[in-house]
């Protein structure tokens, strides 16, 4: 820790001298210019004026970079500055663009998450590195893991990597994912899976290369083990138990994002399957449940996408027994096949379902390609029914009150 | 939706906070440059040169000994700070150029003589003015090479000799003249050697083909003048040594390979008994022979001439970039290295390398490796600005990757062509580095002239 007092000390030795001063000096006050100007002259988010004057404070600094050592002053500082702005520039131009073709919403998590902490980073190490060198991070000793010295640079990896692998990942995942579904030709529910499963691929060998690099031994490594198996047993249980069973699904098929289930009598679609719950939709009433993955490792599941997406509907009608039972159930099964929503193939069909004391039970099934819309498509029935019922003068009978 | 315009009250306030925040940054520096008046804590980077070759040993080796030598300064001067940096020879030079275009070149700078005079020539070192009252009682050697006026380009710090090592057990008698090397290499003693001019300067010497040679790649030439080939009598003696790369390495036992470090490695494995290495692998062979190292000059020529092998110099130059107050830490800290006291102590530190203060008694009966090296200095070439390192310019103009002289002997080591068609290569060699070094001194000197008109 004290080696590292002792660079960032070296380092003032550096800022105070007058060149450098001249030149940050320089750099503020574009910067201020600059900023002065934007608070002059709003901009809508997605309007281009402020990457242009972006483009011309890097030209600005570029030329005040080549300028200055006329006047005995270097300029490399002032000209690292006008390069970082111009790719910041860049990056910026490539954010409006993005937003043009992808939901501005996910442009801006990205570029919030991702793009801004890694360009923070990389201009950081520009400037490092441009009076320092990049080398003493490998050389300052900072702390001592499992009796393994961790330098600098290994422990900004440790803190860095995990965020910027969990947070990078996500564009890579998405592409391979829409890769394989062109190339494969794989379903909504199986991309997902895959890229889940991509995602903790990439996160699982970037945090083996960040245990290489860190130099963690196999004494330190089976310490870790110890210490997760001490955890395992007592707090972490469950939550290992879900991350297990939600790989385990994902590997198995059983349940994948963009599957349609009942869960608790209620028709759901699974949006995401997560290292410790599935979220899924309620269509009902269009709430989002948070299920632990154990649940569906441990109880049955009824799926109607499992194996063939369509599914079958049900509507039981009663009508009395004066009425013709040929003519009723040709009349249920022509109101199906004029639903748009009702597949013609499997066909629509009525029978009896039972003789009851007052009417006859007729049940009428029908086949919908999304599982989702059963609802709709009843309710449709039954207010098709209903009409046609009364056109036709087909009675429902009451059910007899017992007082 | 576009954000909201901000009040006329909120741009003055903002730009007025900036300002001052810029007023107190700069300030901040007039008054520390006020403070370094009286009482200054200064912070000094240093650049040390970790040699050419990747030699891990010699890197933790150098880097303790100067954290040591670094700390006892420190020590004596606690308001100040040394920043030691270690960096491999071939990167010092773009380092140093990267960090002086941002004002933040290092103060000091320790490495060899080649990447000195090239920064130097670059304008991006600064002459010291240090006084004779205080360089005299010294007594440095080399000193008067590197002064240039009443100021000096560069300090010399440490020498290193060229020498031979050998493994007792296989060689009880180190070969004294070439015709003995032949004679062990064919009773079966392996032979390493460099290809490397600088490494290979003393098979040269017992030729006289080494003053040739070390003309035809002179440096810092005067801008008039012209080139010169060999004269027909040095030819013939350089003709004569490249005949005898040929045909030493006709032996069975003896193999040249690229560079002196790989030769250490391989005696190390045990694969050689004896080859031509600088004194700074002595510590590092210790460690693998122990006792059975050996150490002695290397072989002289046949009418009994000693070698005349090329020391490597460490020289400490400094930054142009430094404040008055780090320009003078830093020259104290120059003048505490090269006291008598940091001489010796690095004497025996950093076995292998040779103090330049005269003062310093090198204990030559104690130890038989002093003696060896102390003799081979005492006729070694010590590379200068001008003489020496032109045999590296080349590696330098092909980026540092291809050195085309080793290239050169090599052709002559393996036959690929004649001793005369080597010699006319290695003279076509010296005409386009003499050619390019003429041309950046002309680029150099115009550049200065604008300068100054400005």
């Amino acid at each position: 820790m004290n080696q590292m007092l002792f660079v960032l000390l070296g380092w003032l030795g550096l800022i105070t001298r007058a060149a450098v001063l001249w030149q940050l000096a320089a750099i503020l006050v574009l910067l201020v210019a600059y900023r002065a100007w934007r608070l002059r002259h709003p901009t809508p988010t997605t309007s281009w004026t402020p990457v242009f004057a972006k483009l011309v404070l890097a030209a600005v600094l570029a030329l005040v970079g080549f300028l200055l050592p006329t006047l005995a002053i270097p300029g490399g500082l002032v000209e690292l500055f006008g390069k970082l702005t111009l790719v910041w520039t860049a990056l910026a131009s490539l954010r409006l663009l993005l937003r043009s073709y992808l939901p501005a919403e996910q442009v801006e998590n990205y570029w919030l998450k991702a793009v801004a902490p890694l360009f923070a980073l990389t201009a950081l190490a520009g400037v490092v590195n441009g009076f320092d060198g990049l080398a003493f991070l490998n050389e300052v000793p900072m702390l001592k893991l499992f009796n393994e010295p961790l330098s600098l640079g290994q422990l900004l990896l440790l803190l860095g990597l995990p965020y910027f692998l969990v947070v990078l990942s996500d564009l890579p995942v998405a592409m391979i994912g829409w890769l394989s579904g062109r190339l494969l030709g794989l379903s909504e529910g199986n991309r997902k899976a895959l890229e889940l499963v991509v995602r903790y691929l990439l996160i699982g060998i970037g945090v083996l290369w960040l245990a290489d690099q860190i130099g963690l031994n196999a004494t330190a490594i089976a310490a870790i083990a110890g210490g997760l198996s001490v955890g395992l047993g007592f707090g972490i249980k469950e939550v290992f138990s879900n991350f297990v069973s939600g790989l385990w699904l994902l590997f198995e098929g059983a349940l994948q994002p963009g599957e349609v289930l009942l869960f608790n009598g209620d028709v759901c679609k699974v949006r995401k399957l997560g290292l410790r719950a599935a979220t899924l939709l309620r269509k009902s009433d269009n709430a989002e449940l948070v299920v632990p993955n154990q649940t569906f490792f441990t109880e049955t599941t009824t799926t109607y996408t499992g194996t063939e997406e369509l599914r079958c509907g049900y509507i039981k009608v009663r009508a009395d027994y004066k009425h013709d039972p040929d003519h009723v159930m040709t009349l249920l099964v022509d109101i199906a096949k004029a639903n748009p929503l009702v597949l013609s193939e499997p066909a629509p069909s009525a029978s009896i379902g039972n003789l009851g004391d007052s009417a006859v039970e007729y049940g009428l099934d029908f086949w919908m390609r999304d599982p989702l819309k059963n609802g709709k498509i009843s309710g449709e029935l039954r207010y098709e029914i209903l009409n046609r019922f009364k056109q036709e003068g087909i009675e429902i009978p009451k059910l007899p009150y017992v007082v | 939706m576009p954000p909201q315009a901000p009040s006329q009250g909120v741009v003055p306030r903002r730009l007025a906070f900036a300002l001052s925040l810029a007023l107190a940054v700069l300030s901040a520096g007039c008054q520390r440059a006020a403070l370094d008046e009286e009482d200054p804590p200064v912070s000094l980077q240093v650049a040390i040169s970790t040699g050419q070759e990747s030699d891990q040993v010699a890197r933790a080796n150098l880097k303790a000994l100067a954290t040591q030598i670094a700390n006892e300064y420190m020590r004596n001067h606690p308001r100040v700070l040394l920043n030691l940096r270690l960096l491999p020879e071939s990167e010092l030079v773009e380092s140093v150029r990267s960090r002086a275009k941002l004002g933040a070149g290092p103060d000091l700078l320790i490495s060899r003589v080649a990447p000195v005079e090239i920064l130097d020539r670059q304008g991006y070192l600064k002459p010291v003015d240090i006084s004779a009252s205080k360089l005299d009682p010294l007594r440095i050697q080399y000193l008067s090479e590197f002064r240039d006026g009443p100021t000096y380009e560069a300090l010399p710090f440490l020498l290193q000799a060229n020498v031979a090592c050998y493994d007792r057990r296989k060689v009880p008698k180190p070969p004294a003249r070439l015709s003995d090397l032949n004679a062990i290499a064919k009773a079966g003693v392996r032979v390493g050697l460099p290809l490397q001019m600088y490494e290979l300067l003393w098979s040269a010497s017992a030729f006289d083909a080494d003053q040739p040679m070390l003309k035809l790649f002179r440096t810092r030439v005067a801008p008039d003048s012209l080139w010169e080939g060999l004269p027909p009598p040095d030819r013939v003696r350089v003709v004569a040594w490249l005949t005898w790369i040929y045909k030493i390495n006709m032996l069975t036992n003896v193999i040249f390979v690229d560079t002196t470090d790989n030769l250490v490695e391989r005696m190390e494995r045990g694969q050689l008994d004896w080859i031509s290495c600088n004194s700074t692998a002595i510590s590092r062979l210790k460690r693998t022979l122990g006792p059975k190292l050996g150490v002695s000059v290397l072989p002289g020529s046949n009418d009994g001439k000693p070698a005349r092998p090329m020391a490597r110099l460490q020289l400490i130059s400094f930054g142009r970039d430094s404040t008055p107050a780090q320009r003078r830490v830093a020259t104290n800290f120059a003048l505490f290295v090269l006291n008598d006291f940091s001489q010796s102590n690095l004497m025996g530190k950093a076995f292998g390398s040779m103090p330049v203060n005269q003062n310093v008694t090198v204990p030559v009966k104690d130890f038989p490796a002093l003696a060896a090296m102390e003799a081979s200095l005492k006729h070694s070439t010590v590379p200068t600005f001008t003489q020496g390192i032109g045999f590296r310019r080349g590696l330098w103009l092909r980026g540092g990757s291809v050195d085309p002289l080793l290239q050169l002997l090599k052709k002559a080591a393996y036959a690929e062509e004649t001793p005369e068609e080597v010699a006319n290569g290695i003279e076509a060699l010296s005409k386009v580095i003499f050619l390019s070094e003429q041309a950046t001194r002309h680029v150099h000197a115009s550049s200065s002239v604008s300068e100054g008109d400005q």
